[in-house]
């Protein structure tokens, strides 16, 4: 191909990554999720006072619902507040940015490992491919820490390369492969192996020039650790290990292996309710599961977060083309290097998700999506005919149209709820609520005191003084929550119906299982407004209180 | 001596699996397939539900553009749909070695045990070595042919017994393949499987 063809298809390209990940970028997917909006108002927090939500300064994992999320996103953002506000957009332009910039970095890798008859055809395809790849599209428009995580991954492999040949880059390559390692929590476990497998597949390259290379990688390998060291120092918490005991499939301290049978005490029960061999054989299950074409390219990820309406992580059509490339990936040694770190990156990238109990999770498993994507690229250039290439150009168009439905009208009406719909919009309606009285926000469900923090733009060193949960000493190791909440006039608590419906003229806000119609009626509650959601079903209730008191 | 043993277990537990696991594990609908009131017109994903027609005509009218909307969204929609749920499950490896996911509950019964988890490496050596399977216009007419009818059905639990056989004997074919290798691994694998899917197997008798 001509390099004027192919800078011109590149930029074509990227121009439609762009489209799908920044068109109408602050209002699709209606509604802000919890920890959308909680990385959001610690980084505000940050940008004001220095310190989170909690009141500690600079924390190295965000403490967030006990969540204890990665840092790199919530940093990156801090100071694009002051610029752009506080808003959605700006929360979730971070992820879009790096999405799109991920783009012409798959396509510069491909480039430079794949053998010279394919580069150009099969480096354009997967990054077109990319460009509308559902499962990317979604954790780009959403504010997720794993899309800047394989951001950072793709440029630390791709470094890497360059490296071999320009020793300086070592420094950017170590740089990325540290930041994707404190980005997500899955890369964590691939980072080491992908860093161990390239340094490891060019040994000698490596050994051949130490002369040329030492120097750069001392830096390198200091800097990666210097990044990286703090993080592991606090690997032993139970902050850092909250995730792994609550997800893990290996441990036992909140239920069964799957499988386990306690009603069975018979003589071969050591050997039938086996903890390990229960448990190794769920693994083997979640991680096959990332292989098939069931979850590829029929459901796709059951969390209506984590998929779009009628779409799978992949196109139906590319089944056949991605069986085929499997098979061509497999057989074809002539595609190496390219082989060979798509083939581990296939079989690395769903390990920690197939170590957490949630069958085939789109967000733990991303980095999967470059391999596959290659692989179906491969599958189409190994197998198209000129006579069929209108066809596929037929199927890519109506793959669009399906893609830009399902994102910007499907979505919004459909799956909305599971977007915090209702806590999104409940500020409006607050807002508009008479000074005088004041309002408790039932906390049963969801953590939406953060929904109400972002979007009022508390005043994050009010917060902190009025709502203590942990020392700045405790911060890692205390898990201990404070669930009440204080926000000026809001209290953010459960509602006790005898003292707060009964004893106090305030406005009480909830969801309709809380605040349902049978208990309007026994506490003469007068209803203030329904927030919907746009499929019609109840999202939030604000009701006025009319308390007995009053009446005598 | 050993290893032949194993083979000859090995290819006996491959094979007694799925028929313990639907006789053993499935009593009260055993013969649920022989109803001749599950192989109607109703029980197909060619009768559209009231609730999937509910969902299509939201979803038509969100659209601004009816044409879009009808491209998108038409009666055929829901077939389809269904018709490729039904197609991407009994194309699913995890369906057939390990009842789905452990924690999926897809609908009563389709988390049937069918083949022992560990037999897997030996289906997808069976497929990579496709071009030495014996009959394998047979097995492949016979699985594609069962394939696209159980997907017509709202329901294939039980019915897709009638891919046992073929997939039984890919699994059968990958593990004689397998063990013609000159590794000193074939044996301890192959023990290991036996252990494990034996072991499977008394879960299955033991625990219906």
């Amino acid at each position: 191909m001509k390099p004027r063809l192919i800078i011109i298809t590149l930029t074509l390209i990227i121009a439609i990554g762009i489209f799908f990940r920044f068109y109408k970028l602050g209002i699709t997917p209606a509604g802000f999720y919890l920890d959308e909006a909680a990385m959001g108002y610690n980084a505000y927090s940050i940008a004001k006072t220095g310190k989170d939500e909690f009141g500690k300064a600079i924390p190295l994992i965000f403490r967030s619902f006990l969540d204890f999320k990665t840092p790199i996103y919530t940093y990156i953002l801090v100071p694009l507040i002051p610029i752009f506000g506080l808003s959605i957009y700006t929360v979730r332009f971070l992820s879009a940015f790096f999405g799109v910039l991920t783009l012409p970095l798959i396509y510069l890798l491909i480039k430079e490992i794949t053998p010279e008859k394919y580069a150009a055809k099969l480096a354009l395809l997967t990054t077109f491919l990319m460009a509308i790849s559902p499962w990317h599209i979604l954790l780009s428009r959403t504010s997720y820490e794993t899309n800047l995580s394989l951001f950072f991954l793709i440029l630390g492999i791709y470094t890497f390369y360059l490296g071999l040949k320009k020793p300086y880059l070592f420094i950017i390559s170590s740089l990325g492969l540290s930041l994707s390692f404190l980005s997500y929590h899955a890369e964590r476990l691939i980072v080491p192996i992908v860093f161990v497998f390239l340094t490891a597949s060019n040994l000698k390259v490596l050994m051949a020039n130490l002369r040329r290379y030492w120097f750069v990688a001392v830096i390198s390998i200091f800097l990666g650790l210097f990044l990286a060291l703090p993080t592991i120092g606090l690997m032993r918490t139970p902050g850092f290990l909250s995730r792994t005991t609550t997800l893990n499939i290996f441990s036992y301290s909140r239920q069964f292996p799957s499988g386990y049978k306690p009603d069975y005490h018979g003589p071969l029960a050591g050997l039938i309710n086996s903890p390990a061999l229960l448990s190794v054989n769920e693994f083997a299950s979640l991680y096959v599961s990332y292989f098939s074409p069931r979850y590829l390219f029929s459901i796709g990820n059951a969390d209506p977060k984590s998929s779009y309406p009628g779409l799978a992580t992949f196109f139906i059509w590319q089944l056949p083309f991605y069986l085929i490339g499997l098979y061509f990936l497999i057989k074809d040694k002539k595609l190496n290097p390219l082989r060979s770190i798509i083939i581990l990156l296939l079989l690395v990238s769903p390990l920690p998700a197939a170590l957490t109990r949630d069958p085939y999770t789109t967000i733990r498993a991303l980095p999967l999506v470059v391999p596959q994507t290659l692989v179906i690229a491969l599958g189409v250039i190994k197998t198209l005919k000129p006579g069929l290439i209108m066809v596929l150009c037929l199927v890519i168009t109506a793959s669009l149209i399906s893609l830009y439905s399902s994102i910007f009208i499907l979505n919004d009406y459909f799956r909305a709820y599971a977007w915090d719909f209702g806590p999104t919009k409940v500020v409006d309606y607050i807002n508009k609520l008479p000074k005088n009285l004041p309002i408790t926000f039932d906390n049963s469900r969801g953590e939406s005191y953060i929904h109400l923090l972002f979007f009022t733009k508390y005043d994050p060193a009010t917060f902190q003084k009025d709502n203590f949960e942990v020392s700045p000493e405790q911060y890692y190791t205390s898990m201990v929550r404070n669930k009440t909440k204080n926000l000026g006039r809001i209290s953010y608590k459960q509602i006790d119906w005898g003292l707060d419906a009964e004893k106090t003229k305030q406005y009480l806000i909830g969801d309709g299982l809380v605040i349902s119609d049978h208990e309007l009626d026994v506490h003469r509650l007068t209803k203030i407004a329904d927030i919907n959601n746009p499929d019609g079903s109840l999202a939030l209730r604000i009701v006025e209180t009319n308390p007995r008191q009053n009446e005598k | 001596m050993i290893k032949s043993s194993l083979l000859i277990l090995s290819q006996i537990l491959i094979f007694a699996f799925w028929p313990s696991s639907f006789f053993l594990t499935n009593q009260p609908t055993r013969f649920e397939i022989l109803n001749p009131n599950r192989v109607s017109l109703r029980n197909t994903v060619f009768v559209v539900s009231p609730l999937d027609y509910d969902t299509l005509i939201k979803s038509i009218g969100l659209f601004k553009s009816r044409s879009l909307a009808r491209l998108e969204h038409n009666r055929i929609t829901p077939i389809i749909s269904r018709y490729s749920l039904n197609f991407f499950s009994l194309i699913d490896p995890n369906n057939y070695f390990f009842g789905f996911h452990p924690r999926e509950n897809v609908i009563p019964n389709q988390n049937l045990v069918k083949f022992p988890s560990l037999s897997i490496i030996f289906f997808l050596t069976g497929l990579y070595l496709w071009s030495n399977l014996p009959h394998r216009r047979l097995v492949l007419g016979l699985s594609l042919v069962s394939i696209l009818m159980l997907s017509t059905l709202n329901i294939f639990d039980g019915f897709d017994l009638i891919l046992y056989l073929p997939l039984a004997l890919i699994i059968r074919h990958g593990l004689l393949e397998f063990s013609r290798k000159k590794s000193f691994l074939v044996t301890p694998i192959l023990l290991l499987f036996c252990f494990v899917s034996t072991i499977d197997l008394i879960r299955i008798v033991l625990i219906r």
